[in-house]
């Protein structure tokens, strides 16, 4: 077996060894009543690998995708997708046990400038899709996305292409921590007739899931990681939070736009000191959201350092499972991530993560039935993460939402109605029975009703009235003199309002305005 | 200015950026397609190689702006005029300075077919030459690229022939038949997607847009505030016009482009006395060959400059004022086409235009010009998704 060259990191490359949890996962789903598609579970039988590893073969502008977004996915969970074997039958992932069949190179060389890599997995313990008789020609099938923590070398046919391939650098890919080999003999299997794979990929029924779902995937996980890190921060104030986050963007030496970004939305933040991690886990997650509308450039190597402080060295009071826990996904997140633009940030393999830590009894160890539970804001935001609201009845349930997003501290969602115009709902979070419910009232509100409903909505936390000051939006102001007799104005014709005796003033948040305000690019 | 993840580029960055090690490339695209990103990324890749790279351009400003950008990645290769580089490059190789033309009252004219058979007959050896990579390609004289062709190991060219806007500047066939680089898709290369412009922007800039071939990009779906077309009764106005603007976005890169070297430095001091703040204002222009000022790249801030030195570059906002002291007989001409479709395109976000005085038939046209390309934005609008 010829070794031409191999380079190997400092760093093994190895993650914390995930737990078989496809079982465990399928019967959490089944208990909640899921009704949509899940990009993360199982398909409905699946056998868990013995094998210590599988094969993926692509060609290098795949690879670094998988590399950038920590996790293979499925063909819909590529934006920018170059012609392999994930076309072939969209919604399987093909995984050779020894060697890739030689004649399938060329399926991976169909566009130009590609080179043919094959990607090592460590799949010990992973639970593969069943499907009849896959194993005859040596393939592995699965539906659900791979997590780059499993990836241990890639292999090239020749130094050539190793030489190409390792030339080039991107931002959040990093090569170095893979062995990379030149060993043509895994490029060198039996040929297995196109057709023959085609119809062993199809018997495994994979659903193909569109993309959107991995896009939203990834913005929840990608913010649920964020969220942590930022969750103390949330608990001082809304407005210290936006300082330290507009100190933070200028530090960073960022755009006009990282600056201006953290004024957008910061103030709307209604975390309590005596926040519990769930509702800060959720409110710092509905910012890092609100945020991702912009760009803004983050360092995620920063924020996993921040994961570490707050939550693992600075948090004594912390039980100790739930440390654990966070250790275990920050061991997960520091070999997955590595994206100095957030925008870049892809978080399906966070997400992936989060569900396996959450998802397994024995990862955790504590709350119901040895279950860790950390409440329903949390598992909503899972829940979002496996992009399918799984668990949750959403109302209207004949509209799909095109769009999910937060404002001031609430869910919101966009729908597109009959004339094609775009119309925002609040949605919240209710509660019958033990299953959640994400509700608008059963109705989707036009604008004048949704200016009707924002007109009776509650008097608006003193923080935002407190932000508007600050930021100099007077506009969203609205000053209210309340006098004690009616009878005591006296308006003269210069439109001098003239007022006797005692009054009370009262400042307003127009929130319509403040809306437009928060929503303004 | 920052390289974008693997993500964000596109297909077609992605085939540039992958081009073998070895070979000539030209690499054409119009403004805002990412050229000097993806110049950065190549030079990076190649510069880790171990070889030696140079990134050429014609203006001293633009190299300022790629220099700031290779500072940033931390990218070793070195930023250069070509007027630098081909002195430098010559000197080294022959013993002595490129001839100029004789007669020439400008110390830049070259006595190209002297230099092109000094270099035929005595070809450098391939050891001793660097890898070069060229933005704004279509800036240099065609014989530049016989003379590169032979004076560096492998050429990468970056350029928009639209955007030619003096008469010595080139297009792609002359880039292509100089440098030896084929026509196929072995040697040339497209970049067709606006990453930096507003579709706002991006329409006013198509109808200046002269239909070359590297054609106009496509659309860009990010929406923007329309184009300011404003008369103003003195320059004054417009000078406090850019102040109060900045006081509100202090944040923001705006760029101030004026015709003349005369009128940047009038307005330079006039601003500089309203605002303030020599920390915030800048400006830079060349007199008798001699630079003065220094523009400031990546910081929010003004920069005052003139038409010339822009290229290549781009800002937050752009300020276009005093526009009736440029003199176009016909503004419906190439080379005012040319001229508009460079300085409308240098704006991300915003775009102001102001003239003083009467208003000049080249004034009227411009205009109109700004009113069709606003309603064709207002109809595409419905169209975006959101």
């Amino acid at each position: 077996m010829p070794r031409a060259k191999t380079e190997k990191s400092p760093v093994a490359p190895r993650a914390p060894k995930k737990p078989a949890t496809g079982a465990a996962t399928r019967s959490r789903k089944r208990a909640e009543g899921s009704t949509g598609p899940d990009i993360f579970s199982s398909a409905a039988t699946s056998s868990v690998s013995t094998k210590t590893s599988t094969l993926f073969l692509t060609n290098q502008f795949n690879l670094v995708a998988i590399l950038s977004s920590g996790c293979m996915k499925p063909r819909g969970g590529f934006s920018k997708y170059y012609a392999d074997l994930l076309d072939l039958v969209p919604g399987t992932i093909p995984l050779f046990t020894h060697k890739v069949p030689r004649n399938l190179i060329g399926e991976v060389l169909r566009e130009q400038f590609t080179i043919p890599v094959v990607a090592e997995f460590d799949t010990i313990g992973f639970a593969f899709t069943d499907a009849p008789e896959p194993r005859d020609i040596g393939l592995n099938i699965s539906c659900r996305p791979v997590p780059v923590s499993m990836l241990t070398r890639i292999y090239f046919r020749n130094e050539k292409d190793r030489k190409e391939v390792l030339a080039r650098k991107y931002e959040g890919v990093e090569f170095a921590l893979f062995e990379t080999i030149v060993e043509e003999s895994k490029f060198d299997g039996a040929d297995v007739p196109l057709e023959q794979l085609t119809t062993r990929l199809s018997a495994a029924k994979c659903e193909d899931l569109p993309e959107e779902l991995f896009i939203l995937a990834d913005r929840v996980a990608g913010s649920v990681v964020m969220g942590l890190c930022a969750a103390e921060q949330l608990s001082v104030s809304a407005l210290d939070v936006a300082k330290l986050s507009a100190a933070q963007a200028s530090s960073d030496g960022g755009s006009s736009d990282d600056q201006v970004l953290p004024h957008i939305g910061w103030p709307a933040v209604d975390a309590d000191p005596g926040a519990s991690l769930d509702e800060a886990l959720f409110a710092a997650a509905t910012h890092v959201l609100r945020r991702t509308d912009r760009h803004i450039a983050w360092d995620p190597l920063k924020v996993l350092r921040e994961v570490h402080d707050v939550f693992i060295e600075r948090w004594p009071e912390a039980p100790k499972a739930v440390v654990d826990m966070l250790r275990k996904m920050w061991l997960a997140l520091k070999m997955e991530i590595g994206y100095p633009h957030f925008e870049a940030f892809d978080g399906a393999a966070a997400g992936n993560a989060l569900l396996w830590t959450l998802s397994d009894p024995k990862a955790t160890g504590i709350g119901p039935k040895g279950k860790l539970d950390l409440g329903p804001r949390v598992r909503l935001m899972t829940a979002l993460l496996s992009g399918s609201l799984s668990g949750f009845e959403l109302l209207p349930s004949t509209s799909k939402p095109k769009h999910l997003y937060f404002l001031g501290g609430r869910l919101q969602a966009a729908f597109v109605n009959s004339s094609g115009k775009r119309v925002d709902v609040g949605l919240r979070l209710e509660t019958n029975d033990g299953s959640w419910r994400l509700v608008d009232g059963g109705q989707i509100l036009t604008k004048g009703a949704r200016a009707k409903a924002a007109a009776s909505e509650p008097a608006p936390p003193a923080d935002i009235l407190a932000a508007c000051r600050k930021l100099g939006w007077l506009d969203c102001l609205k000053t209210i003199v309340h006098p004690v007799k009616h009878g005591d104005v006296i308006v003269s014709a210069d439109g001098t309002v003239t007022i006797n005796g005692d009054a009370t003033v009262e400042t307003v948040v127009d929130m319509e305005i403040y809306r437009r305000r928060l929503s303004q690019k | 200015m920052k390289l974008p993840a693997f993500k964000l580029l596109s297909k077609e960055q992605d085939k540039v950026n992958n081009l073998p090690l070895s070979g000539s490339y030209l690499v054409i695209g119009p403004p805002g397609s990412g050229k000097t990103v993806v110049a950065l990324y190549r030079a990076r890749m190649i510069q880790d190689q171990g070889e030696h790279t140079q990134l050429i351009t014609y203006s001293r400003v633009l190299m300022g702006y790629i220099a700031s950008g290779a500072d940033a990645e931390k990218i070793q290769a070195i930023a250069v005029t070509y007027h630098r580089w081909l002195e430098r490059q010559y000197r080294d190789l022959y013993r002595t300075q490129p001839p100029r033309a004789s007669g020439a009252t400008n110390s830049f004219k070259y006595d190209w077919q002297r230099i092109i058979k000094q270099v035929l007959e005595k070809p450098p050896p391939k050891g001793a030459i660097p890898y070069g990579i060229i933005d704004e390609g279509q800036d240099m004289p065609a014989q530049f690229y016989t003379v590169a062709r032979w004076m560096t190991k492998n050429l990468t060219i970056f350029a928009d022939e639209n955007q030619r806007i003096t008469e010595d500047q080139c297009t792609f066939d002359e880039i292509r038949r100089a440098a030896n680089i084929a026509a196929d898709e072995t040697g040339t290369f497209r970049l067709t997607k606006n990453y930096r412009n507003t579709r706002e922007i991006a329409l006013l800039a198509q109808e200046f847009c002269t239909g070359l071939e590297s054609d106009v990009a496509e659309l860009p779906t990010r929406s923007g505030p329309p184009i300011v077309f404003k008369h103003h009764q003195a320059m004054a106005q417009s000078i406090l016009q850019i102040k109060r603007f900045h006081e509100l976005n202090p944040s923001a890169e705006i760029g101030v482009l004026l015709p003349t070297k005369y009128l940047v430095k009038k307005f330079y001091h006039k601003l500089l006395y309203a605002i303030g703040n020599d920390d915030v204002v800048h400006h830079y222009y060349r007199n008798r060959a001699k630079p003065v000022g220094e523009p400031v790249f990546d910081v929010p801030g003004i920069n005052v400059l003139t038409y010339a030195s822009a290229k290549g570059l781009e800002f937050d906002v752009v300020f276009l004022p005093e526009l009736q002291s440029m003199y176009f007989s016909d503004p419906t001409a190439g080379d005012f086409r040319m001229q508009f479709y460079v300085l409308i395109s240098r704006a991300r976000e915003r775009l102001f235009m102001f003239y003083t005085g009467e208003k000049t038939r080249m004034l009227e046209h411009l205009e109109i010009v700004v009113r069709i390309a606003a309603e064709k934005a207002k109809e595409s609008a419905d169209l975006v998704p959101f």
